[in-house]
């Protein structure tokens, strides 16, 4: 051990130096990967919407005046159900990937003790049109899908369905149908009881950081009242009747509503597998950006790493030589190359989880990221260190196959 | 002797071809991202209105006779609508009050509306064009230039009169010609008669109307009208900070009310620091005698902000981008101790060339010199290699689809700042190289030959 120790303090300046690219290479890529993992969440999250291509989007509806009232949506739900094909019409507050409007906020599981940040969808038949996966409970029955809101309806009792996740953070217990969920924290604030529970909901937030947050959401059935914004989703029988539909959709909906849209916002009718796409579009190019950037650092690194320590090798084939001659074997050059690499590169790792946690401090502090999940450092450590022996494997060969010959001539 | 140590280093770059590529690559990819994301950065975070900016101040005044807004109560997140309000808008009589005492240099009021704009002979529409209803002191204030024509007068402000001016852009749309002095637009029922025409104008960001989007790739309002005549024509400004609360019972007209609703922005130009401390009093001031207030629990607050602070205050250059100029930046770093690295060891390599040269009389200073300037050569010819990896990165970035990508492009400061950059990290990189083979003892290094 000493004779791989001892060079290494004698000649500081390369080992230095792989210390100083390692440890740097490491911190960048611990957080390039973490905001990476952050930029994957919403493309890896199953949103829970069934059969996208059969589903149509008409949002960003915009009344010129007071909100339409509740009984013209519910004709303009009506003529919308009329159009051949279609099997399932909501009018709601707002509809996964569609980020005009979001209803949401504190919601406390009532017995629990527990809290939690979710997105509220308020409209009706939702699990029918959305095509959810009920799980547990039951869909809301015909008589709580006529709910008709004064105000939107957060503030009013009555039956949610919620998601498995949400069930899961406010009702530990895994006892959830029949359970009260508390909205806000005003004193008259309503009260739902669960009635079901869906495999998944995603919520319409982007830019959430936490993961598991991103599927905490409930519904509330019946059409939100005096709300300015309504969106309708329209479920077809088959993908290949999506076209026709959607234009269908968009003279309906001009027909019932379009004396009173306002003028200058557009109505926005998407299927909904469009629409996901085009939400999806700046998280996927982010990662795309993040992975080229890990990668070109992760290359440089090694190709860094390789070329110094080619240098280091070379410059010492004269004592390889000696030692050779006087019985180390290939294997032990080769190993001792290797193993020196491990103590400089180890180092680099240690230094560079430090840096890597206190950058990780520093931009939260800056940037209201989350914190660093410590299961990166292991991880990073690990691709550090076998990247660092893969750096090193050319020069090692290298030098185990100095011939012992070499001791006798000058080089 | 800078000419020969020129030629050395020139020698030496070409001695290891294969590693000299090497460190050319490094280079040219650290310098290469770091530029791509300080231009975007540079191109954002730029003074919308070099020279006048500083002397221009968004007044408030919080009269809306409803309770405040507050962010923690449940029922508030739970209505949370993403339309970013607060952007310290004011009601219609407050503004004209505010006009009318001309306390500032210069004053005007400004919202965006949203109309088709029609030619007068009805030839030619452009449909849903943003409009900006303003006041005559818009244009000398903000610096627009005017092509033909002139500015409206106060007192078509004052009358009322349906005037407008419009840009080249538009004025060729509807009539084929720049110069459409003269000419009529239709908004909604009213003819506006075009008295000037201006050069397309659109500040990035477009700090006095944030609510549209910061930045935009194809301009902004392209009509200019006397606010008064805009309300007149049944114009509606298109957002709102907050309506009194006894207007929502009564909505049947507009949704934006101004009478009723925050919707007019107020900018006032202030030439020194007693104008203003004088007008922030005079503000402060205005909304205390508003004796309607009371009752609703609400501070007498008033605000006057300068634009640069008021683009931090909205956090106009999104975190993305700055997070990625540190990302950028720390890559860099890493390529420089990479190259330093690649360079020591190539220096070290000709130990004993430059043992020769010690020994034969070549001082110090010529050995670092001549290394520094090898270095110095090496990231100088990265950064030309970095150029159109830059151009390349800045085309990846338009391809994102921020509305603000569309502005990512390279202008000559900074193409200079790259080379810039360039020379600076290979004299950086090289100096440590340098100075180790700088003190390689002479004697020694010849005898061990």
């Amino acid at each position: 051990m000493r004779h791989i120790i001892k060079p290494l303090f004698r000649h500081r300046m390369m080992p230095l130096l792989v210390v100083l690219q390692v440890a740097l290479a490491c911190a960048i890529a611990c957080n390039a990967l973490f905001l990476l993992q952050q930029k994957l969440v919403p493309i890896v999250t199953p949103d829970g919407v069934g059969h996208p291509a059969r589903l149509i989007v008409a949002s960003r509806i915009v009344p010129r005046g007071a909100p339409w009232s509740t009984s013209r949506l519910y004709e303009t739900e009506q003529a919308l159900h009329a159009i051949p094909g279609v099997t399932s019409v909501s009018v709601a507050a707002s509809l996964p990937m569609e980020d005009n409007v979001r209803v949401g906020g504190q919601v406390f599981g009532q017995g629990a003790g527990t809290k939690a940040n979710a997105a509220v969808y308020i409209g009706d038949h939702l699990v029918d049109t959305l095509g959810l996966q009920l799980v547990a409970g039951r869909d809301f029955s015909a008589a709580e899908q006529a709910t008709r809101y004064k105000n939107i309806g957060v503030s009013n009792s009555g039956p949610t369905i919620i998601t498995q996740a949400l069930a899961r953070r406010l009702f530990p217990d895994g006892h959830v149908l029949g359970r009260v969920i508390r909205i806000g924290d005003i004193p008259d604030a309503g009260r739902r009881t669960v009635v079901g529970v869906v495999a998944h909901l995603m919520r319409n937030v982007m830019s959430q950081d936490d993961r598991s947050d991103i599927d905490y959401s409930m519904m509330f059935p019946g059409i939100p009242g005096h709300w300015a914004m309504p969106s309708f989703g329209v479920r077809v029988t088959h993908a290949a009747m999506a076209p026709a539909v959607l234009k269908a959709v968009k003279t309906t909906i001009q027909q019932a509503l379009g004396s009173d849209i306002v003028v200058g916002i557009e109505p926005n009718y998407q299927r909904y597998a469009e629409l996901r796409d085009a939400m999806l579009a700046r998280p996927r190019a982010a990662v795309w950006l993040l992975s080229g950037v890990s990668l070109i650092v992760l290359l440089v690194t090694v190709v860094g790493v390789m070329g110094l320590t080619g240098y280091w090798v070379q410059q010492r084939m004269r004592q390889i030589g000696i030692r050779r001659a006087l019985g180390a074997q290939r294997s032990h050059i080769l190993h001792d190359v290797q193993l020196e690499n491990l103590l400089v590169v180890g180092t680099g790792i240690l230094l560079g989880m430090a840096l890597a946690y206190a950058v990780n401090l520093w931009l939260m502090h800056h940037y209201e990221l989350s914190r660093l999940p410590w299961t990166y450092l292991p991880y990073g450590a690990l691709l550090m260190l076998l990247l660092g022996q893969l750096a090193v494997l050319s020069p090692a060969l290298r030098a185990a196959r100095v011939p012992p010959v070499v001791a006798t001539r000058s080089v | 002797m800078w000419h020969y140590n020129l030629e050395l280093a020139v020698r030496g770059l070409r001695r290891f071809p294969r590693s000299t590529m090497l460190v050319l690559l490094t280079v040219a990819l650290g310098l290469a991202a770091c530029m791509t994301t300080l231009t975007l950065l540079h191109m954002l975070s730029a003074d919308p209105l070099p020279g006048r900016s500083q002397n221009l101040y968004l007044a408030w005044v919080d009269t809306v006779l409803a309770k405040p807004m507050d962010s923690h109560s449940a029922a508030m997140e739970l209505n949370h609508v993403t339309f970013d309000t607060g952007y310290h808008r004011i009601k219609l009589a407050d503004a004209q009050a505010l006009l009318a005492a001309h306390r500032a240099v210069r004053q005007t009021v400004v919202a965006d509306m949203e109309a088709d704009e029609i030619s007068g002979d009805g030839r030619h529409a452009e449909r849903q064009q943003l409009i900006l209803a303003t006041t005559s002191d818009f244009i000398p204030m903000f610096g627009v230039t005017l092509r033909y024509g002139r500015d409206w007068t106060p007192a078509e402000d004052a009358n009322r009169t349906p005037v407008a001016v419009i840009d080249t852009d538009l004025a060729t749309k509807l009539f084929g010609t720049p110069d459409a002095v003269g000419r009529d637009v239709r908004l909604k029922h009213t003819l506006f008669r075009v008295v000037g025409v201006i050069q397309p104008y659109a500040p990035q960001p477009s700090f006095y109307a944030l609510d549209h989007g910061a930045y935009s790739s194809d301009g902004g309002e392209n009509l200019y009208a006397p606010y008064t005549a805009a309300l007149d024509a049944g114009l509606v400004p298109d957002d709102s900070d907050a309506c009194d609360a006894s207007y929502k019972a009564s909505a049947t007209q507009a949704a934006n009310d101004p009478q009723h609703c925050a919707t007019l922005g107020l900018w006032v130009q202030l030439d020194t620091p007693r104008q203003v401390a004088g007008y922030r009093a005079y503000l402060q001031g205005y909304v205390q005698q508003q004796t309607a207030l009371a009752g609703f629990g609400k501070p007498p607050r008033s605000q006057l902000t300068g634009v640069a602070d008021w683009l931090k205050q909205k956090n106009v250059v999104p975190d993305r981008v700055r997070l990625n100029v540190w990302l950028a930046g720390s890559f860099l770093l890493l390529c420089m101790v990479n190259v330093a690295g690649l360079l020591s060891a190539r220096f070290l390599r000709r130990s004993g060339e430059v043992g020769i040269r010690r020994a034969l009389g070549a001082p110090r200073r010529a050995v670092f010199q001549q290394h520094v300037l090898e270095a110095g050569l090496v990231c100088l010819v990265g950064g030309v290699l970095a150029w159109p990896l830059t151009l390349l990165g800045l085309w990846i970035l338009r391809q994102q689809g921020d509305a603000f990508s569309g502005l990512a492009r390279l202008d000559p400061a900074m193409f200079g700042a790259l080379f810039g950059l360039a020379l600076l990290v290979g004299v950086l990189v090289g100096l440590l190289p340098a100075w180790r083979v700088a003190v390689v003892e002479p004697g020694l290094q010849v005898k061990s030959e």
